[in-house]
């Protein structure tokens, strides 16, 4: 009998965990969707889904991702979505339609209700690329001193951003501060601005690098510190 | 609601109090049942949100009678299905709209088989709504209702009628001003057949 109720609690537990909807609050998103050259894009899908991180127990995986609203740009590029408020969830994630052959994806992630402002969220606007008008430029680091790390590397230029964080983590600020791929704009000048520590001298440099994109599909550059 | 029911019961307690003979109040127990058919209007989420198909049932138990008033309760269910715009109102498969209603009406006999009973009702409301394989959260509210009920008396245990009936709908919700009148408040046009035993 006592097993029986342990494992009834053990089962409600593990339903009480699940994303959970407030039907008596519904939150807004509010966004716009432009190309590279600022222009609005109508009729273009967008998403949120609703995530819920977890790990594996007893009664299988507790990570839930929730397709809560999606539809189509306006004529003027801007998109609405109000949805029942949710609870006990990880992240809200705003995307565009990863499978559409003409513009690259985009996000907007990592935020939750923290970040609304009476009951609505203001998404940064998101701009996509023609993917014809895109290449992938590589970093190759090289390490020229042991006593020199990288912290940051910026990129100045037409850049397809493909996921704007909102809250960082400690993590995933490390991972947007140093990334060695990026989609960029083909036939410009991106600037790399890097930030190194010399730990010896315990002293900070920022060096700006010019970087010629030209028309092909990759570009290698390799970053010396 | 509780006042109603309380008020119910005071009229009961107060009225059998009295000289039968009079015959100011009695019992006066019918059941009912039916199907029924809404349509809701207006520019709010019941109505643009949803597909205006949407069907129902009710059970209806006619309690007392006060000269020739009919006092009851009434419980209507009916199923809401959402449109394909997922944007505003959320990704909704359905909406259960489930209401329990105190009514009042006045019974008119227009010969041995036809009667009319003009009919008000109010009661609390509760929107259920389910959609990507879970529950969506519940939304309540109250619910005013004014219509008739139209009867053909077969014999003193059967009756068939049709209710025709508007529904106002007020919502309780917490969302930005902009949304705020999209999903307070709705209306309904009605149309019921049941049995009424």
């Amino acid at each position: 009998m006592k097993k029986i109720v342990i494992l009834l609690v053990l089962m409600v537990s593990s339903c009480t965990s699940e994303i959970q909807y407030l039907g008596t609050e519904k939150v807004v998103i509010k966004g716009k969707l432009i190309t590279e050259n600022n222009v609005p894009i109508p009729n273009h899908k967008i998403s949120v889904n609703i995530i819920k991180y977890g790990d594996s127990g007893w009664f299988g995986s507790s990570y839930e991702n929730n397709l809560i609203a999606f539809g189509n740009t306006d004529s003027n590029g801007n998109y609405t979505f109000v949805f029942p408020k949710p609870s006990n969830f990880d992240d809200i994630e705003i995307s565009t339609n990863e499978e559409d052959l003409t513009y690259n994806s985009q996000k907007v992630s990592q935020f939750n209700m923290d970040n609304f402002t009476n009951f609505q969220f203001d998404a940064p606007t998101m701009k996509i690329f023609d993917k014809q008008n895109l290449t992938k430029l590589k970093i190759t680091l090289n390490q020229q001193s042991s006593s020199t790390a990288l912290k940051k590397i910026e990129y100045i230029g037409q850049v397809a951003e493909e996921n704007i964080r909102i809250n960082n983590t400690p993590e995933t600020e490390y991972n947007q501060n140093i990334q060695l791929n990026k989609m960029v704009k083909k036939n410009q000048t991106i600037i790399i601005r890097y930030t190194k520590i010399n730990y010896s001298t315990n002293t900070t440099t920022i060096t700006d690098s010019n970087v010629i994109i030209d028309n092909s599909n990759l570009v290698n550059y390799t970053l010396n510190y | 609601m509780r006042a109603l029911i309380f008020g119910i019961l005071l009229i009961t307690t107060v009225t059998f109090g009295q000289n039968k003979k009079e015959e100011i109040a009695k019992f006066n127990p019918h059941f009912s049942f039916g199907a029924t058919y809404s349509n809701f209007f207006g520019n709010n989420y019941l109505s643009e949100g949803h597909r205006n198909d949407n069907y129902g049932f009710f059970i209806k138990l006619n309690a007392i009678q006060i000269y020739k008033f009919n006092i009851g309760g009434l419980f209507d269910k009916t199923r809401l299905r959402a449109i394909d715009d997922k944007a505003i109102g959320g990704n909704v498969g359905t909406s259960n709209l489930n209401s329990a209603n105190v009514y009042l009406n006045y019974n008119i006999n227009l010969n041995k088989h036809f009667s009319v009973e003009p009919e008000i009702k109010y009661g609390g409301v509760e929107i259920r709504q389910s959609g990507i394989g879970k529950n969506l959260g519940v939304q309540f509210g109250e619910l005013f209702g004014l219509g008739a009920n139209f009867n053909y008396k077969i014999d003193n245990s059967l009756t068939f009628f049709m209710n025709l009936n508007y529904n106002k709908f007020l919502l309780k919700v917490k969302t930005t001003p902009e949304f705020e009148s999209y999903f307070d408040n709705s209306n309904s046009l009605n149309i019921s057949l049941g049995i009424k035993l």
